[in-house]
């Protein structure tokens, strides 16, 4: 049974072509939708088999770099090179070649209603390689075993609770092995015992599949727990970017700002841009 | 699940396709395939009623042919009748005589051929000069009441 | 003169919505063959749209064949020509009312269905998950509907026409007593197979076609909130029942069948 596993290395072909130690890298990526500009002038580079967090407030552009990233926005501006490829020029097939390498969790689950939990994890698998049940069946297993949730194998995606989906969806996201992992605001919705669980879950994903992991939240002490590299985006612009524990004592007022979740004198985004007072009211 | 799944769909196709031949047999005729291929007769009756365009032209009760127009001749005002014959029944002796006939009691009407002994053969173009004339019920009827008092 | 330039944009924007309609439609036809798992979802959109829409098909035919029948039956009568009323009612079933209430009634079935099967893969970002995990949803998710439908739809509506054909069989044997030898002998020399029923199956088709295309785009398309899904799938019924209709017209007349 376990030379067949090895057989199914399958990932092997789609692997990066160029060896370089960076997984990721945009340059000067400018990127704005219908006239408001959201990413501005960023540069990112992204080092192998690191856990990278990208935090920010809401609404400042990361989820927007992470669909840079993933070829479903094209930067106007700029180029964005993700395992070697020039994702903001790849499109159709190659497109898709290129996805077989990175896994994405997205904010909501995704997982098919229709399908059970072993179909659910099981779905990329049978519809990108052609295994073979026998082949196929621990793979999905093993996945799920990962997560603790060998046991639901039957069960359906309504019947679970949001953190019992959250694992699955992760389960899903990493069944076929990617090399750069993508996960969108992860802890959102979770208590407080499961986004520790989570956190714990997506590190220990992290060393055991050797892959590089872009953690976007705002969970800034579970970052620092976890992240070996953390970039802060306020307002399309990169404000800090070192290891958590630089930058989460950086005295950069945005960063405190950020941080401590202080306000004090300082101006915030809590006006939408709007008329005048007086033609509303008055 | 699966097996079932596809059992239904093979019940619903196999359904489908069994209306299909239902009406192909029983509520429809197959169209005369050979309208570029036939030849054409005319033949003149005094009266068809119930005849129809598309009404079948038999032989013995086999289909040789359609009715394709129906017009009014205004020399004698008998009914000028058009027919298209099929190609391969090419042996029809000239001096054949066609009677307006019924399916059954009260049925849809049909041309019966009846074929005579002559020597030549009908072709394109050619005229039946022997027809019988639609029996309509109520004629019968009438000639069997004037018969009766007749007789008294 | 605003109103032109407004009325101008308003028609190219519409223009355009037909043609992204009719793109999606070819790649759905198209992509369908990439795949070879797309066979057994083929089979199981089939089971959906044509095994669980046969209750409402044959109901529908059964009344509609039989309604029709009792009402040709009077005005036919004023003619003398009563014992052609089976003939009359398939006349009309094979070349119209088959293939236009299958098509209508399968729009409501199917049609809907899909545009908000497919609003909701959309709204809770199924369709941008199978996009990143490298499947296309196109090929997965729309072709073998698409292509279900367009072999699903002419299948009922042949048992439409069957199912019409039994139930003014029915009603004109058991209740208006006209003789079953005269019923079937006319209704099968007055119809043509080529000429009568094969057009109408083959307009099945092309309904089936318009129906997709109109459940497609809403569902694909279409803006993916809760509400608006709703909103879509009245849309799918209401566009693609009047379409059919226009389509029916267009059809008759491009067939020179009067």
């Amino acid at each position: 049974m376990l030379e067949k596993l090895m057989i199914a290395n399958f990932n092997a072909k789609v692997k990066p072509k160029k060896m370089s130690s960076l997984a990721a890298h945009l340059q000067n990526v400018s990127f704005s939708h219908s006239n408001s500009k959201i990413l501005n002038n960023i540069c990112i580079k992204i080092p192998k088999g690191k856990i990278i967090a990208i935090m920010g407030p809401s609404g400042t552009g990361k989820s927007t770099l992470l669909k840079l990233m993933t070829g479903q926005y094209r930067p106007q501006h700029g180029k964005v090179q993700v395992l070697g490829n020039r994702v903001d020029l790849l499109a159709g097939k190659k497109l898709y070649d290129y996805r077989k390498s990175i896994g994405v969790l997205l904010q909501q689950n995704a997982l098919f209603n229709g399908l059970t939990i072993f179909e659910n994890v099981a779905y990329p698998l049978r519809e990108i390689y052609d295994l073979p049940e026998e082949i196929l069946s621990p793979l999905v297993k093993l996945k799920l075993e990962c997560v603790g949730l060998r046991g639901a194998i039957d069960m359906y995606p309504g019947m679970l609770s949001g953190g019992m989906a959250r694992r699955v969806a992760l389960a899903r996201a990493v069944i076929c092995d990617p090399s750069l992992m993508f996960y969108d605001e992860p802890f959102t919705g979770q208590d407080p015992i499961t986004r520790v669980m989570l956190m714990r879950l997506i590190k220990r994903l992290h060393d055991h599949l050797n892959m590089t992991s872009v953690i976007i939240s705002h969970q800034v002490e579970m970052m620092n727990e976890i992240a070996d590299e953390v970039f802060i985006l306020m307002k399309g612009h990169v404000v800090a970017a070192g290891p958590p524990s630089q930058v989460f004592k950086s005295p950069d007022p945005l960063v405190r700002q950020f941080v401590d979740g202080f306000i004090g004198n300082r101006e915030i985004g809590f006006h939408h841009p709007s008329q005048s007072i007086n033609k509303d009211f008055l | 699940m699966k097996y079932k799944l596809n059992l239904m769909v093979g019940f619903f196709v196999v359904f489908a396709a069994f209306c299909l031949f239902y009406i192909a047999l029983n509520a429809s005729s197959v169209e005369p395939i050979f309208k570029e291929h036939g030849y054409h007769i005319t033949a003149n009756f005094s009266d068809i009623t119930g005849l129809n365009v598309r009404s079948p032209v038999r032989i013995a009760g086999v289909k040789v042919g359609v009715v394709e127009g129906i017009h009014l001749d205004q020399n004698d005002f008998s009914a000028k009748v058009s027919m298209l014959i099929e190609k391969q029944f090419n042996q029809i002796p000239k001096d054949s005589e066609l009677s307006v006939a019924t399916e059954g009691l009260l049925g849809a009407k049909y041309l019966d051929l009846s074929p005579g002994f002559g020597d030549g053969y009908l072709a394109d173009g050619d005229r039946i000069e022997k027809t019988t004339s639609s029996l309509s019920l109520e004629k019968i009827l009438g000639k069997v009441a004037t018969s009766f008092t007749m007789e008294k | 003169m605003r109103f032109v330039t407004q009325m101008q944009v308003y028609m190219v924007k519409q223009c355009a919505k037909v043609g992204d309609a009719t793109i999606l439609l070819c790649h759905g036809i198209l992509k369908f063959f990439t795949n070879k798992r797309n066979l057994s979802t083929l089979v199981t959109e089939i089971y959906f749209m044509g095994v669980m829409s046969l209750p409402l098909i044959m109901t529908s035919a059964f009344f509609i064949g039989m309604v029709f029948t009792v009402q040709t039956y009077y005005v036919l009568q004023g003619f003398g020509a009563a014992d052609q009323v089976g003939l009359v009612l398939a006349m009309c079933v094979f070349r119209e009312l088959g293939p236009v209430i299958s098509g209508l009634l399968f729009t409501g079935r199917a049609g809907s269905s899909i545009t908000a099967e497919l609003g909701l893969m959309k709204t809770t970002d199924q369709i941008t998950s199978m996009q990143l995990m490298s499947i296309d949803p196109i090929s997965r998710t729309i072709s073998p509907k698409l292509i279900a439908m367009i072999i699903a739809l002419p299948l009922l509506t042949m048992i439409f026409n069957w199912v019409a054909l039994i139930g003014s069989a029915f009603v004109a044997q058991g209740l208006l007593g006209i003789d079953s030898g005269t019923y079937w002998s006319t209704v099968k020399n007055g119809v043509f197979f080529i000429g009568d029923v094969l057009p109408g199956l083959f307009k099945a088709s092309v309904f089936a076609l318009i129906v997709g295309l109109v459940a497609f785009y809403h569902g694909y398309y279409g803006v993916a909130t809760p509400s608006a899904v709703a909103k879509n799938a009245t849309k799918t019924v209401v566009q693609g029942s009047m379409l059919i209709l226009a389509f029916d017209y267009i059809l008759v007349a491009l067939l020179g069948y009067a």
